[in-house]
């Protein structure tokens, strides 16, 4: 192909006798006309481009947006590498040099994106990356599906609190099987978790708010108009959830804490470094749903006057 | 200003050493716009909601200075075809075409962000946004050296000084023009 | 073989290059080696910078709260500031410019045969910008909130965030005083690379440029692959810190995690940008002072692209407990260990060149055999931070900090010392004081070894990183750590007390040291030929520029009496000429077809090279 071309190449040596009359006057020889039938070439390629995701709108073939847009630019591309750079002109270590730097770039795409890409595993989670996937807008609301596709990372599909990401993520995943549970929820609080997040209720920040998501129009950004979508989609998905409680027993267990969550911090401080360190003191490993003692130093552990010291020279040293 | 050294002069690779420089330029630009739009591509999948952002960019002006710009790059290849026959106020004439290709394409740029800006689509408005302006920005900033270098090689050209200057002018324009081909579908056209 | 560049007669040493006033000669020159000495001077003063700070934070860390002499109290966050603009400093500001930027631009044309790099005015500019980076690093330290003390790896968000670094004005000059350096070295490179393919002597061939040419030059191709990504994320950092963008906010969408690897894509092959140089240079040093040929020339340059090729597969090792896809990290674990092989054998060549030779024990060649052995502890104790299972552990503890100073103390200082020692009557023409120069040099190796083994010892005992103070920290607080503490920062007081002497050997040796001839240790590279030190211009006063006829390490050769062959004397002398002699170059101006064909066949010798890098 690069023989051929170059072929063509020297017979556009140095009459004009290819030009048409018309362009005489702007293309002084035939290497020109060359140049210039490798612009239409490129304008009819663009104009394929254009309308490529008009067509592919009208089939509902997403492919042939993709096709034309990608396909068509790597063609021009080789076009204006080829017939304008004339990079197979020159000795061949230019193109491997430009080429190994094309390479490095898919190493670095192809090595970063399971981090960027992905938000989950078997045994970890990126909990921010995966809140901002689970917040995107849903289009047709169904419980069952938003539960496996949204809760059940965290929660669990048997609304255990033991989802992939779930077990990487201190406070756990509150468990919907627990009694202790139901003994303080009702459904002012589930549907402000749902709604604003674990933020909203002083809990985890790591349970996302879904207002959005479940808004009208296009979702995410700037069209947050108020309408009442949220909150119907809300009731049905609590539904959903209610189906994970346990039957009441004859004598509920007294619990005076009983959320395994963290607890509201009472300051409106910006998220204090201090807060993680608590919260897995209280927290750490214990499975979700068993009755918390109220957080409690571990009598092997450090003083609660050294804690607060630490606390104190943690703070100092943030803020100073 | 002295003369060249003995060493600029010597071509043991059978590439003059100007050319070399630039392809060595363009591998350190590949490197740059490839980290930047790998970590587009690779947001860009893995947030499908930034389709809603994407959707409001308008396809007709990009689609407009894709036009001004593979149109530029035609003038640069004529330009050195001319410089190629030692034709120096021809090439002049047609780097001074290119140039003014290249205001056009920035004039086309600032009414598109003007226009986007005023509806509220800033650089701050979302994920797609931000890499949206990085994108083009960094795309425009070269475009704008591109046309100021563009112009002292203009104005040698015109006494037919340093004709060989119009051919390493055209490769990084052809960069600048591929590196848009690339933008055009990723910003506009894939939503 | 009468080989005249006629450009020779063009450029009489007088028209080209006229008396010039001192402002022009040595601060406006375009004079490569005027250039190289700008940044040896200008690394050197930074060095001077990063030490104090080195000083004063170690002065906290072993006698924590008291008042540090010269600097005062140390507080929390000009603790932070120090730490991370000491890291940035040696590294960009002094390893670059002293091992790639200073000894690349003194050497390359005078190795090549050149009478200066290709583009003289851009390598000008380059250390124009590299200069005015520096100001603005220094800057960054004086402006309200001080500079900044998010460590040189500078992850967001406590890079972006004002509200965590504290730091507003010195983060952002801190990163623009970063890039501002990249464009400066990717000037330099640009120059370095295509000096070395274009502008070599005549008959010099690929496998005739000094391994210090080919390492810099690789280090340059190396360079300038990596750093995109990362110029490009230095832009998202940018506008996350000043335009309110979330490129790596993840309460926004963003990923803190694409900034490590924007950082660490360039950040890891860079620690190979800075190993390959002082390979070079000690290659150059121990093949002079063992009087013997480099023991595999090819090995040595395979390996190094080797090397070069795998740095781009490793970066992630220095992510192993942030966060990524464990499956990645066996992948980065297994390139890691790899990256081992090409690196030891480089180490096994020098010391298979040392097996048999003469050896000479001159200051230089202490100083390179002080890199091999050094850099072999700091290699072998990379083996465990490069296993992902034994890193978790180490990760963030002084056992990373001792490891990477016994890699990058090596590079950068020995690595220097060996250069500047053996290249220092050719830049100046004098003689460094030889005794001076060996108590320098004990008094520098042996307190290094007694500063950082303590802080492997603390390290393996689980003292985390990054801590300002111990005193809060009661297990990390007993007598015996705190006693570590202290032997690592006396031992640094008695290192920095050495390099005064250095100083004063250096300043002194400038003005007053022994006269040098041209060629003092009977070398064979080109840059022996010229005068000690070089006029502009190079070899423009000789009868005719260089042609090179051998490769650069012919010592002992059987045939000849001397123990040395230059690379530019013409195989007269010789009763029957070796096989290994290179056929005369055919003709040094590449005007017709013959030497096109001479070019065709390089450039498929050094494609590989290319594609390798």
């Amino acid at each position: 192909m690069a023989s051929a071309d170059a072929a063509t190449h020297d017979d556009h040596g140095h009459g004009n006798g290819k030009v048409p009359g018309a362009l005489r006057g702007f293309l002084k020889d035939d290497h020109e006309w060359f140049y210039f039938q490798t612009w239409m070439i490129l304008t009819g390629l663009f104009i394929i481009s254009y309308i490529g995701p008009f067509i592919g709108e009208a089939l509902h073939m997403f492919a042939i947006t993709m096709v034309t847009a990608f396909g068509i630019a790597v063609v021009k591309a080789g076009l204006v590498i080829k017939r304008f750079m004339h990079l197979m002109d020159e000795p061949k270590f230019i193109w491997q040099m430009n080429a190994t730097a094309l390479v490095f770039i898919l190493l670095f795409f192809f090595w970063v994106a399971p981090d960027v890409m992905s938000h989950e595993g078997a045994n970890w989670g990126n909990q921010a990356g995966a809140s901002i996937t689970m917040t995107t807008h849903i289009e047709d609301f169904d419980p069952d599906v938003v539960w496996t596709e949204r809760c059940a990372t965290c929660h669990g599909e048997e609304g255990r609190g033991d989802g992939p990401a779930g077990t990487a993520i201190y406070p756990r995943p509150t468990d919907f099987t627990s009694r202790a549970y139901w003994a303080t929820a009702d459904h002012d609080i589930m549907a402000t978790a749902i709604l604003d997040g674990g933020v909203a209720l002083g809990r985890s920040r790591y349970m996302p708010a879904f207002r959005t998501a479940f808004a009208a129009g296009h979702g995410g950004g700037h069209e947050g108009e108020v309408d009442t979508l949220p909150g119907e989609r809300t009731e049905q998905l609590i539904a959903r959830i209610m189906t994970f409680r346990p039957p009441p027993e004859a004598a509920p267990a007294p619990a005076p804490v009983a959320v395994p969550t963290r607890e509201p911090t009472p300051t409106p401080t910006p998220e204090p470094v201090i807060d993680d360190t608590v919260a897995l003191d209280g927290y750490g490993l214990i499975p979700g749903g068993e009755v918390v003692p109220a957080p409690a130093p571990a009598p092997t552990g450090p003083s609660e006057a050294e804690l607060a010291a630490r606390a104190q020279y943690i703070q100092g040293r943030v803020f100073n | 200003m002295m003369g060249k050294p003995i060493a600029t002069t010597r071509t043991v690779m059978g590439v003059s050493t100007g050319k070399l420089a630039v392809w060595w330029l363009i591998v350190s630009e590949i490197v740059i716009f490839g980290g930047l739009l790998a970590s587009y591509v690779m947001h860009r999948i893995g947030h499908p909601e930034w389709a809603a952002s994407a959707a409001h960019t308008d396809v007709r002006i990009g689609g407009l200075n894709t036009m001004v710009l593979l149109t530029s790059s035609l003038m640069a290849v004529l330009a050195h075809a001319a410089a190629g026959r030692g034709d120096g106020p021809l090439a002049a004439k047609r780097l001074a075409v290119t140039i003014g290709f290249a205001v056009m394409f920035l004039c086309v740029k600032a009414y598109e962000w003007t226009t986007e800006i005023s509806h509220g689509y800033t650089i701050t408005a979302s994920g797609f946004w931000q890499f949206y302006y990085v994108a083009a920005g960094i795309h425009a900033a070269h475009i704008i050296a591109g046309a100021i270098i563009m112009g002292f090689v203009m104005m040698q050209a015109r006494r037919n000084h340093e004709l060989g200057r119009v051919e390493l002018i055209g490769l990084y324009w052809h960069f600048v023009d591929l590196v848009w081909i690339f933008l055009f579908p990723l910003l506009y056209i894939a939503k | 073989m009468a080989t005249a560049a006629p450009h020779a007669h063009d450029h009489g040493h007088d028209d080209a290059h006229p008396e010039e006033s001192w402002v022009i000669k040595y601060l406006w020159s375009t004079d490569h080696k005027i250039i190289g000495l700008q940044y040896l001077f200008t690394g050197m003063a930074m060095a001077i910078i990063g030490g104090y700070f080195a000083y004063a934070f170690r002065m906290q860390l072993a006698f924590p709260g008291e008042s540090v002499p010269t600097y005062g109290v140390v507080s929390p966050a000009q603790y932070n500031a120090m730490v991370t603009n000491h890291g940035t400093i040696m590294i960009f500001w002094v390893a670059m410019p002293v091992l790639i930027a200073a000894f690349g631009n003194f050497l390359i044309p005078l190795m090549l045969g050149c009478d200066d790099m290709v583009f003289p005015r851009i390598n000008r500019l380059s250390y124009q910008i590299f200069l005015l980076s520096a100001l603005v690093l220094i800057a960054s330290f004086f402006v309200p909130g001080g500079g900044f003390g998010g460590a040189w790896t500078s992850y967001p968000p406590l890079s972006s965030e004002a509200g965590y670094s504290l730091t507003p004005l010195g983060s952002t000059i801190w990163l623009l005083a970063v890039a501002l350096e990249f464009v400066a070295f990717l000037l330099g490179g640009i120059n370095f690379i295509t000096t070395t393919m274009n502008s070599r002597a005549p008959g010099m061939k690929y496998t005739d440029i000094p391994m210090v040419v080919w390492m810099i030059v690789l280090a340059s191709i190396i360079f300038m692959a990596s750093v995109g990504p990362l110029i490009a994320g230095a832009i998202m950092l940018l506008f996350d810190q000043n335009l309110g963008t979330h490129f790596f906010d993840p309460t926004a969408g963003g990923d803190p995690l694409l900034w490590q690897h924007l950082f660490w894509f360039f950040g890891h092959p860079e620690v190979y940008v800075v190993l390959l140089p002082a390979m070079g240079i000690v290659a150059e040093i121990i093949t002079t002072f063992a009087r013997k040929k480099l023991f595999g020339y090819k090995t040595v340059l395979y390996t190094a692209i080797a090397t070069g090729i795998l740095s781009f597969f490793v970066w992630a090792h220095h992510q192993f407990v942030a966060g990524i896809d464990p499956r990645m990290a066996n992948l980065f674990t297994a390139t890691t260990v790899l990256i081992s092989i090409p690196i030891a054998e480089m180490c096994f060549v020098y010391i298979g060149t040392l097996y048999g030779g003469s050896i000479r024990f001159t200051t230089p060649m202490l100083w390179a055999l002080a890199f091999i052995f050094e850099f072999l502890i700091g290699g072998v104790t990379g083996i465990f931070l490069g296993a992902s299972g034994s890193d978790i552990y180490f990760h963030d503890t002084y056992f990373v900090l001792a490891h990477f100073h016994y890699t990058f103390f090596p590079i950068a200082i020995i690595g220097t010392f060996a250069a500047l020692t053996y290249w220092f009557p050719k830049m100046f023409g004098r003689h460094l004081n030889e005794s001076l120069g060996k108590i320098h040099f004990w008094g520098t190796v042996i307190p290094f070894n007694m500063i950082f083994i303590p802080l492997f010892i603390l390290g393996v005992g689980g003292q985390h990183r990054r801590i300002y103070s111990y005193e809060h920290f009661p297990e990390l607080f007993q007598p015996w750590q705190q006693d570590l503490r202290v032997m690592a920062t006396v031992s640094l007081l008695v290192m920095l007390v050495f390099q005064a002497l250095f100083l004063m050997n250096f300043f002194y040796s400038i003005f007053k040291g022994k006269k040098a001839s041209k060629n003092p240790y009977n070398a064979n590279t080109l840059e022996w030929l010229a005068d000690s030190p070089p006029a502009h211009g190079n070899f423009l006063h000789l009868a005719e520029m260089p042609v090179v006829h051998r490769g650069p390490y012919e010592f002992n050769h059987p045939d000849r009496d001397e123990d040395y062959w230059p690379q530019w004397l013409p195989p007269e002398g010789v009763s029957a000429a070796p096989p290994a002699d290179p056929e005369p170059a055919a003709d040094p101006e590449p005007a017709d077809e013959s030497a096109d064909q001479d070019a065709d066949q390089d450039s498929d010798q050094d494609s590989d090279e290319e594609s390798a890098s």
